[in-house]
């Protein structure tokens, strides 16, 4: 379970371009659930993600993942967190596109310590089945249309199995068809068992969630 | 380069009556004697120059390879002697050797003891100098044919004596005794001018390596930023990025050192070497320097680029 209390981050401490990005956020994450966290530009979801990811640390407040306090934890237990529980995808894919697609996959993997060299590639394998791009293993990422480096960018994010799977406008970049594509994926992956947020200005991908959240001005209003 | 064998006490002795000169510094002042022979050498090219047992007493002869003339042991019918490095390819350390001259004539048999470190040795002409071409040889016994061509010079290692320059200021002044100060000044000027654009090239090489290897390390790193930040997104830990692209880096920088290694080698055998700047241990040096700045540079970079949030440059490119 995912459990934030009273959150509060701020950029630019202390200077007259002081930012609260978040005031006194408290929200509760069912395991399995997917959730959508829906706001306009600047109220402060990006933010929510990145903290949620372990990619930042909230000023003030508790963030509480499967029991652990994350505030507490140090930096290089904080890596291992993200790289074996959590997942991203990103708007812009976040692939190194003149590499393979087999060699972008290996990145959360070979940072793994419990992960042979051996399993590397039998372990994206079943990630290209997945999101359905088996046959396109060897291939550049360049060489993809949008969605199929979107669907690489998931591939990416469950190869090592996590809990949670981050989404910072995963459609953002894509057409409708697409779009609807990349969320009956995530769908998928919600089904077989992943904690699965999604940030989104979209109120239509919004609503294919279990549960939506509002965000504005730093505050979850609904 | 030179040892400093406190050349300012030694005196070269020029005298027209050489007995007599001599007998007065031995009993007189009290002084040894330290006589040098000069003679022709197995051809036109290398000279052997015979140390008397004072000579070698008060001169330190620095070795390469094997060991120094041993004033106490007998070495029979040979002549213990030390050569230098050109010599030192055609004869062996450890070993009996008949040195004739170019018309086949027999100088004597020479019992190689060692090589001559640097080539420098001490000449009564004009104190120490570099002589590739040398050899220097103890006979006691006499064994060594003196031809035509040879010659004998004196001189004195006067530290013993207190005052001494001032004591015998007379036999300065007439040029009796002549000080090697004025000598070994000039040769260090010399040495200076010939050793310092070398040393200039040098430093300046290294400089250039180093600031190279800086520019290289921090372009790169700002060109694989995407990567850190998709990598670091992936669960890597920044110092396990930063020893990747260390490894990754002194891969390529050692690349060219095990080039320049037979380069190197190749060169020690010229006149360039006798520098001595072409040594492993510059080189070893350099090539520490170089790794140091590659290294520094390298973790001071990452720092900042971790100081303003990875995640965001992946976000910004």
């Amino acid at each position: 379970m995912i459990e934030l209390k009273s959150i509060t981050k701020s950029y630019y401490k202390g200077t007259s371009a002081q930012i609260v990005a978040l005031r006194n956020v408290s929200l509760k994450i069912d395991d399995g659930e997917m959730l959508a966290i829906i706001g306009t530009s600047g109220s402060g979801k990006t933010t929510l993600l990145n903290i949620l990811g372990c990619l930042d640390l909230p000023d003030s407040g508790e963030y509480l993942l499967d029991g652990d306090l994350v505030n507490k934890l140090s930096k290089n237990r904080l890596c291992q967190i993200r790289n074996e529980r959590i997942g991203f995808v990103l708007q812009d894919f976040g692939l190194m596109l003149d590499r393979s697609i087999y060699k972008n996959l290996s990145y959360p993997m070979i940072f793994n310590s419990s992960i042979k060299s051996n399993e590397i590639k039998e372990r994206s394998k079943r990630a290209l089945e997945a999101v359905g791009l088996s046959s396109r293993v060897n291939s550049r990422c360049v060489e993809l249309s949008g969605g199929q480096k979107q669907r690489v960018a998931i591939a990416r994010a469950i190869v090592n199995e996590p809990s949670m799977i981050l989404a910072d406008e995963p459609t953002g970049a894509l057409d409708t068809k697409t779009s609807a594509e990349i969320m009956e994926l995530f769908k998928t992956l919600n089904k077989q068992g992943s904690t699965v947020i999604i940030v989104t200005h979209d109120p239509k991908v919004a609503e294919q969630c279990d549960r939506v959240i509002e965000i504005s001005d730093g505050e979850i209003v609904a | 380069m030179y040892i400093d064998n406190d050349m300012q006490n030694f005196y070269y002795v020029r005298s027209e009556n050489t007995e007599e000169t001599i007998s007065f510094i031995e009993n007189e002042i009290g002084l040894p004697v330290m006589s040098f022979g000069y003679t022709s050498g197995p051809d036109t090219d290398t000279s052997i120059i015979l140390y008397s047992k004072s000579a070698l007493e008060n001169i330190q002869i620095l070795t390469s390879k094997g060991e120094n003339i041993d004033l106490d042991k007998d070495y029979g019918d040979q002549v213990p002697c030390l050569i230098t490095s050109k010599l030192a390819k055609r004869y062996n350390v450890g070993e009996s050797q008949e040195i004739k001259t170019e018309d086949g004539e027999g100088i004597g048999d020479f019992y190689i003891c060692g090589v001559i470190k640097n080539d420098c040795l001490f000449s009564p002409n004009y104190g120490f100098d570099y002589d590739t071409d040398c050899i220097i040889a103890y006979d006691p016994n006499g064994l060594i044919e003196k031809n035509a061509n040879y010659m004998e010079f004196y001189a004195i290692n006067a530290s013993g004596v207190d005052d001494f320059s001032e004591t015998y200021s007379e036999y300065i002044s007439s040029n009796a005794f002549q000080s090697f100060e004025y000598y070994y000044k000039a040769r260090n000027e010399l040495e200076r001018d010939i050793i310092m654009p070398y040393i200039m090239l040098t430093i300046t090489f290294i400089a250039l390596s180093i600031t190279g290897l800086i520019s290289y390390t921090v372009l790169s790193l700002e060109s694989a930023k995407r990567l850190i930040g998709i990598q670091y997104l992936c669960g890597a830990k920044l110092w396990q990025l930063l020893f990747v692209f260390l490894i990754k880096n002194v891969v390529i920088c050692i690349l060219p050192m095990i080039i320049s290694v037979p380069v190197i080698n190749a060169m020690r055998g010229s006149d360039l070497s006798q520098t001595t700047l072409i040594s492993w241990r510059g080189y070893l040096v350099a090539s520490a320097l170089c790794f140091l700045g590659l290294i520094i540079s390298s973790v001071l970079h990452m720092i900042r680029i971790n100081r303003h949030r990875v995640i965001e440059t992946l976000k910004s490119l």
